[in-house]
């Protein structure tokens, strides 16, 4: 009875183990995406003042983990990418234009897009928590979900001036 | 020189290869329909109560009422081919009443956006108000402006309407033909009404738009005169869609001794061809929005444990409505696809029917049968007939009348019931039996001949069942049923030859009733089924039967007398009430 509790309890570890081990991989390789610019964003309306609203599409095999990765995704987006307009809506340039600048400032990009990061005071996801239909997309092996988020650049944009990430609109003065 | 252009040539050929193509996209938005009911020229005054009927019912509610004062369609004298071009012309000119209606037209010719804003509030969802509250713009007026292009036109035809003595008349002129002709029963009194139904659409895509927007705009801020005038001969492009043919019936028993009339009123003539109405306008909406793409409702699933989407009655969900739920999947060509991934029906119904906040209620529903679902995934419509049908096999050992072959078909009345999973059907096995003992059999007058029976055997009932489901994907299912009805021997020989034929009392000859034997009987049922597809589950139905109450067919009991006879069929129990019990394999196919 003994044995049998001990070996059931190994075995109970080892699957929660493999499991942590299994997400943890999962969202590593989100993260991986997210530094490799693997990701899509897109202008969906004009924000209320200081926010953009946009529609990001990120990659994953599990959704639950693409939808998550959205935030950051537009976060990093809005600071490193930009993004094109369309029809009424105008497109924004990156808030930066050194495409180097995450490497240059990774001790203090790490933590500003880790899990639970800072990046998360700055976006909100704008829907009444469902994916719409067309927003969730089988592309081969992985899923590519689409996620309406509103981001508060100039809350952004301040936050990375003071920390000295970024040159202030008005320094060229 | 060549070199470079040619790897310049091989490098632009390969991006243009690997680039992400946009190919073809689902449609996954759905757009508030709106409808125009017009009306074909009544030719006389029960056509008219019926037109004048449906005026007054308004459009089903998952239409936004594009009700205009247009007059009715003479069809009167047209031949075939002129016909389509005809009903064509007529549509069009009134395409500008119905955007008249659109841009809220004032006496002085100018429009605006009310009616358009309110309609695009009314339509948005969920999604689109929590957006709308994050953005600068007003996108709620912008879904206003899509929905134009979703406004429908179903052009009623009454061909015919017949009193039942018409309709008997008919059928008795028909039969008339054949050698053993019968005079139809003329039990009922009432109407059979057939119709047409034609659906048209207006487009307004960007295109009739843009034209609209540069001729004919003014409005009180920027009057037009000249736009105002130009507007008495515009017209807009409406396109034919498809169109569908009904007939329905509304009787009652002629006589009013009849027991229908202990618990119903007996209606006026005008009463029962009002009661047609609501049915030709409901069967019209559900037929023609089975074949109109716009006017399947979609949604995207909200939570799946439970089974939940953002849609109710604002859509005019009803109990056991069948939606296909989808994935889209992206080819290498850049194309979306659907791909079916599971069946649902609507179990609860939310009611949704005001502008959306963001925190509406979603509807439940229930899975039944497919693979596991997932947020995001596409629901669609797919409304079906409500009917099933099977085939398969009864057996019961005890009894083998009420075993054989089987056949059944049921009727969903989940929708008037209110009940999910109600349905109502008729249940037949036959068997065939050759040169059994069936005892010592008499009547109360009479002995009946009872060794070397042949011919075959029936169990007729009617009953109700509930589909019930218990587990997330429901791809099982219970479905318990109780019914009513006959079973019965009809003897064709006896001492292994044919019985005689005697003579009534009219001098025909007829079988004789005394070798047809018959009871009542009820069934229980408890049926397991499983569902392997939308249209088919195979179904086992373990239950148990009450007989009694046996016969001829001159309505004398059956007595036996006898302690030997042919087991298993029956015969032991012939005067008194018996159970047995029996299973019934089948396969099921739902329309």
């Amino acid at each position: 009875m003994k044995t049998k509790l001990k070996n059931g309890s190994i075995i109970l570890f080892l699957l929660l183990g493999l499991t942590s081990i299994i997400t943890a991989q999962t969202n590593a390789k989100a993260n991986k995406d997210t530094e490799n610019w693997r990701y899509e964003i897109e202008a969906v309306g004009v924000g209320v003042q200081g926010t953009y609203l946009v529609k990001v599409w990120s990659y994953s095999k599990k959704p639950e983990v693409a939808i998550e990765q959205a935030k950051k995704n537009a976060v990093h987006g809005i600071i490193f990418r930009g993004f094109a307009g369309k029809q009424g809506i105008p497109g924004q340039r990156a808030l930066t234009s050194n495409v180097n600048l995450e490497q240059e400032k990774a001790e203090f990009f790490k933590p500003f897009f880790g899990n639970g990061g800072k990046y998360m005071k700055f976006v909100s996801i704008t829907n009444d928590g469902s994916i719409a239909a067309g927003d969730r997309l089988k592309v081969d092996k992985e899923y590519k979900i689409g996620v309406i988020v509103s981001v508060n650049v100039s809350a952004l944009r301040n936050d990375l001036e003071e920390a000295g990430i970024i040159k202030g609109l008005s320094s060229g003065f | 020189m060549k070199k470079p252009i040619f790897i310049i040539f091989l490098l632009t050929v390969s991006a243009l290869l690997t680039a992400q193509n946009v190919g073809k996209l689902v449609d996954t938005k759905y757009l508030r329909p709106s409808l125009t009911v017009l009306f074909f020229q009544p030719k006389n005054a029960q056509e008219e109560t019926i037109i004048n009927k449906m005026k007054g019912l308004g459009v089903v509610n998952k239409f936004d009422d594009n009700t205009i004062d247009y007059p009715y369609f003479n069809g009167n004298g047209l031949t075939i081919t002129e016909r389509p071009n005809k009903m064509k012309s007529y549509i069009s000119n009134a395409s500008k009443l119905i955007l008249a209606k659109w841009w809220n037209r004032d006496a002085n010719g100018d429009f605006n956006t009310e009616i358009v804003a309110k309609r695009g509030g009314f339509a948005a969802n969920d999604a689109d108000v929590v957006q709308a509250n994050a953005s600068n713009t007003n996108r709620l007026e912008m879904i206003g402006s899509e929905l134009i292009d979703k406004s429908y036109v179903f052009l009623y035809e009454i061909n015919q309407v017949l009193t039942m003595e018409q309709v008997y008349d008919k059928t008795d002129a028909t039969n008339k033909k054949y050698s053993n002709y019968v005079p139809v029963k003329r039990e009922n009194e009432g109407y059979e009404v057939t119709y047409s139904v034609y659906a048209y659409k207006l487009n307004f895509n960007d295109s009739v738009a843009s034209i609209f927007y540069t001729k004919y705009w003014s409005d009180a801020k920027n009057h037009d005169a000249k736009k105002v005038a130009s507007w008495s001969n515009a017209s807009f492009p409406m396109i034919y869609v498809k169109n569908w043919s009904g007939t329905l019936k509304s009787t009652q028993p002629k006589d009013p001794k009849s027991s229908i009339y202990l618990v119903k009123k007996k209606k006026t003539m005008n009463e029962l061809l009002l009661d047609i109405v609501p049915s030709m306008q409901t069967n019209s909406v559900e037929e023609l929005g089975m074949k109109i793409e716009d006017l399947k409702a979609k949604v995207s699933v909200y939570k799946t444990k439970p089974l939940s989407a953002k849609i109710g009655t604002k859509e005019s969900l009803y109990r056991d409505q069948r939606f296909f739920v989808y994935e889209i999947e992206v080819d290498k060509s850049g194309n979306q696809n659907k791909v079916r991934k599971g069946v649902a029906r609507v179990k609860q119904i939310a009611d949704n029917n005001k502008v959306a906040t963001g925190e509406t209620s979603p509807s439940l529903f229930q899975q039944q049968g497919g693979k596991k679902l997932y947020e995001g995934m596409l629901m669609e419509s797919n409304e079906d007939q409500g009917v099933a049908v099977g085939i398969g096999f009864a057996s019961s050992p005890q009894n083998m009348q009420l075993g054989g072959l089987n056949l059944n078909l049921d009727y969903r009345i989940s929708r008037p019931s209110k009940i999910n999973g109600l349905a109502v059907g008729l249940d037949c096995s036959l068997n065939f039996m050759s040169n059994l003992s069936a005892g010592n059999v008499s009547t109360g007058t009479m002995g009946l001949n009872s060794t070397g029976m042949s011919g075959m055997t029936y169990a007729l009932d009617l009953y109700i069942a509930k589909e019930m489901y218990f587990t997330q994907k429901g791809i099982v299912y219970l479905r318990p049923s109780i019914g009513g009805g006959l079973s019965g021997y009809r003897f064709s020989k006896y001492n292994g030859v044919d019985i005689p034929k005697v003579t009534d009392a009219n001098g025909n000859v007829v079988e004789n009733k005394n070798y047809n034997w018959s009871s009542i009987f009820f069934p229980i049922n408890i049926g397991i089924g499983f569902n392997l597809s939308p249209l088919i589950s195979i179904e086992i139905k373990p239950g148990v039967a009450f007989r009694f109450a046996s016969s001829t067919g001159n309505n004398e009991s059956l007595i036996q007398h006898a302690t030997l006879y042919d087991p298993n069929w029956g015969f032991d129990s012939l005067d008194k009430i018996s159970m047995s019990n029996s299973i019934l394999c089948n396969l099921r196919f739902r329309f």
